[in-house]
């Protein structure tokens, strides 16, 4: 019976609770399997690793030549598959509890039968890998044998070792359910994510794999300061300072703020901005270490005391996005709630306006850069024509540096301030309407009722939509493309233009690959920040409730 | 007493002036790059600089532009690739998304647990599209696939299934289990639960993630931009024409216009479970 087999989340909707799997008691019976799989993939790792890989006439290759003649065709694919899939698989021996054996069986069987795709495109391509090879070496065979036995072993530890009823497992059919998106995300993102740390430690020449040069790729990314003991020395106190000074900064300010406005002392209010001490030190000390003090804004006419580890071209690029970002999404956030609070009233057409002002957030990009290019024209397009009606001089929209920037983060702000006003305006109307309303019958001004009332209340749908916006402006691409192609000069060639010049314009796809994952690196920081703010209100919310 | 509300009447009328106001600028604001590309594009090119804001009041409106535009083979087939690409990619997004959901709404996953198989679906959103234009590019190049309406066709699947995930999670959810139930012991199967009880009821939400995919489809830009050369989608050929033209007021309008008719019609037909579906699902709207 099918559906008998099924669990059913019975729970009401949208509260999932967390089941703890079923505790396994460690005998030979649950454990014997896993280690024997365990054995059996590392019997294919050290023979593959240990043993020649082909036999020539006097010895053999190893693995890591014929591992880089592999990658060297021009087919990274198959070293990265196969370490990929390997690691699925082993991961899958350790990660599913007994619930899910039906699906741990198939990945431990489809990651180890992936594995052998080594040994075939060896024992396939062995002339055009090295033309004097005589044979396919023990190394290979005895990895063959190794993970053929740990692709059967899931399979004899559910049919007959551990047989249970049912025998797939309970609810095996989610897993039909979920497989077929999980396959292609794991095909599609965690793929070629996996293929870019491999090309990352080579060296391309016209989009062509050259040499592995190991970390050369990384190491372009950090300019001499890092490598040079004494500046390395200098660099690492003065993060350290910029680091603390935040955190006493932060403490400080909240500490007098208290003052200011409760009848907490000073120590109460500073233990209570110690929370906000991770949000404010964490970016000081990323800005430290990457930011070009030329390019951010400077303040009572001092450059910002930083300390730039980087690459000169990486560390420019990251502080023009760093500007782009912050300005962008502060104008953005600002106005848009202002909207959101200002339509979330009675009004006649409100669902009609809500509407026309979506609409930016669904004009193709590259349409709105190429419209802004014709709409910032200097010589006469139509906001210089409407600047010269009152007689007043009309900027520099797109020649100046700093202009150029301005009117990429103007564009950027027509385009996603709606998104903004949409998630705040529907967060602001799912709000508990007799909270605000009794505040205001209590006479509490407009003023009070957002301070106390609403702003709280909001917090997390406001530091969520912070996170979205800000994740989302760091892959500003199509704007600048179509709108100043970077220019003047490099002023707006923001990261991930940089980045894909790299790839696309100069064929370096090692180097792109290395750059992207200092990206992705300083996003996952920044989103984690964020992240961890909003479960702290949630969990503060948690306990005053 | 009369005084005191005449007052509240004053500030009261004030305050409504001041809400119209900002909501005129505001609308204004939104819809001028919109209507600067519609007036452009019916412009002759002699009206192309000074304050020429009203057609038949300030310049002749002309369809020339639009005839110019729509003879050119380019344009024709990057409409073709677009359409052909978007509803692909929509519609593959879709039938992988709502199995996904479902699967993540009905079942009990134990480890990895529900929550994390929706945050790993989810954190495609998350990352920078850029960090996959190297790895596309060489996989692409070594499958075949460059320069190809199926290979755009898989990317964007892949980008835009968070749309149906997020989307349909939450409506699954919101089906009574009950009637689930009560088809089971009427013997139907799982597959005959899904599809005969459950898609039926999110009929909505399929529609709004359709259409949210598809936008967002049309729209893709870096991908389309660094992996096709004679199959260009639209979003791709307007800006390959800019770059030999300089700025040309008609030849801008109508290209911009016509790239995005499609996306800014699914906006105004997809509006009811657009905030789920943009705000990652935290927020219902």
């Amino acid at each position: 019976m099918a559906q008998s087999e099924t669990v059913l989340v019975t729970a009401p909707a949208g509260t999932l609770t967390a089941v703890r799997p079923e505790r396994t008691r460690i005998s030979l019976r649950t454990w014997g399997p896993r280690v024997a799989m365990l054995l059996a993939m590392g019997a294919g790792v050290l023979m593959a690793n240990l043993l020649p890989a082909i036999l020539l006439n006097g010895g053999g290759l190893p693995l890591s030549e014929v591992a880089a003649a592999v990658t060297g065709e021009g087919n990274g694919w198959v070293m990265t598959l196969v370490w990929l899939a390997g690691l699925i698989a082993l991961i899958s021996v350790f990660v599913f509890p007994a619930e899910e054996r039906f699906i741990q069986t198939v990945a431990i069987s489809l990651g180890s039968l992936a594995v052998l795709m080594l040994p075939l495109y060896v024992s396939k391509n062995l002339t055009v890998i090295e033309p004097q090879a005589t044979g396919l070496g023990p190394g290979m065979v005895g990895m063959t044998v190794a993970y053929l036995t740990a692709a059967a072993l899931p399979w004899f530890n559910l049919l007959w070792w551990n047989r249970a009823k049912p025998v797939l497992g309970t609810g095996w059919q989610k897993w039909l359910f979920i497989g077929p998106a999980a396959f292609w995300i794991l095909g599609l993102t965690v793929f070629p994510l996996a293929y870019a740390i491999t090309t990352s430690r080579y060296a391309f020449r016209t989009g062509k794999i050259v040499k592995d040069i190991g970390w050369g790729n990384y190491r372009k990314l950090f300019s001499d300061v890092l490598f040079d003991p004494a500046t390395r020395g200098q660099a690492i106190v003065h993060t350290v300072v910029v680091g603390l000074g935040a955190a006493l900064a932060v403490l400080a300010i909240g500490g007098i703020l208290g003052l200011l406005s409760d009848e907490r002392s000073f120590v109460q209010s500073a233990r209570r901005a110690a929370t906000w001490i991770p949000l404010a030190v964490v970016p000081a000390v990323l800005l430290s270490l990457s930011g070009d003090p030329n390019v951010l804004p400077t303040i009572f006419g001092q450059h910002l005391p930083l300390a730039p580890v980087l690459d000169k071209d990486v560390s420019f690029t990251l502080s023009i996005t760093y500007v782009f970002v912050a300005g962008a999404v502060a104008v953005e956030m600002i106005l848009g709630f202002l909207l959101a609070l200002l339509f979330n009233r009675e009004m006649r057409g409100r669902s009609v306006l809500r509407t026309i002002i979506t609409l930016p957030i669904f004009a193709t990009p590259v349409a709105i850069g190429f419209l802004g290019r014709t709409i910032f024209y200097e010589g006469g397009g139509p906001v210089n024509s409407f600047i010269e009606i009152f007689g007043l001089n009309p900027p520099p929209w797109l020649s100046n540096p700093t202009w150029a920037r301005i009117t990429t983060i103007i564009t950027d702000v027509w385009e996603w301030t709606p998104l903004v006003f949409i998630i705040a305006l529907a967060g602001l109307q799912g709000l508990p309407q007799d909270v605000t309303e009794a505040s205001s019958v209590d006479g509490a001004g407009w003023w009070a009722t957002l301070r106390y009332i609403t702003l709280p209340l909001m917090a997390p749908i406001l530091w969520l939509i912070l996170l979205l916006r800000a994740v989302d402006a760091f892959k500003v691409f199509d704007l600048v493309v179509a709108m100043t192609l970077g220019g003047p000069g490099q002023a707006t060639r923001y990261y991930s233009f940089f980045n894909y010049q790299t790839a696309r314009k100069q064929f370096f796809y090692g180097e792109a690959a290395a750059q992207a994952f200092l990206l992705l690196f300083i996003v996952l920081v920044l989103v984690s920040l964020l992240w961890g703010r909003i479960r702290h209100i949630y969990e503060d919310q948690g306990v005053a409730a | 007493m009369t005084a005191s509300s005449a007052r509240i009447d004053v500030r009261r009328m004030l305050g409504s002036i001041l809400v119209f106001l900002v909501i005129a600028v505001v609308i204004i604001w939104t819809l001028f790059p919109i209507y600067w590309a519609a007036i452009s594009s019916v412009k002759s090119s002699t009206d192309n600089y000074g304050n020429l804001w009203i057609p038949w009041l300030h310049f002749q409106p002309t369809l020339k532009p639009w005839r110019d535009m729509f003879a050119l083979p380019e344009i024709k087939s990057a409409t073709v690739i677009s359409t052909q690409l978007s509803l692909g990619a929509a519609t593959l997004s879709l039938i992988l998304g709502t199995l996904a959901a479902y699967g993540i709404a009905r079942f009990r996953f134990f480890r990895p647990q529900n929550g994390s198989l929706t945050t790993w679906f989810l954190s495609q959103r998350i990352a920078p599209p850029v960090i996959f234009v190297a790895p596309y590019f060489l996989i692409m190049r070594q499958a075949g696939l460059l320069d190809n309406v199926w290979g755009l066709i898989i990317l964007n699947a892949t980008f835009n299934m968070t749309f149906p995930i997020i989307i349909l999670t939450q409506m699954f959810r919101e089906v009574p289990i009950e009637l689930e139930e009560a088809a089971q012991v009427d013997g139907a199967s799982r597959w005959e639960m899904f599809f005969r009880i459950s898609l039926p009821l999110v009929a909505p939400g399929l529609v709004v993630a359709w259409m949210l995919a598809l936008a967002f489809s049309w729209n893709e830009f870096l991908f389309a931009f660094s992996t096709t050369v004679a199959s260009r989608p639209l979003s791709v050929a307007i800006v390959g024409a800019e770059q030999t033209r300089g700025v040309d007021y008609q030849f801008v309008g109508t290209r911009t216009l016509w790239a995005m008719i499609v996306p800014l019609i699914a906006a105004l037909l997809a509006q009811r479970y657009i905030v789920r579906g943009l705000s990652l699902g935290a927020v219902k709207g």
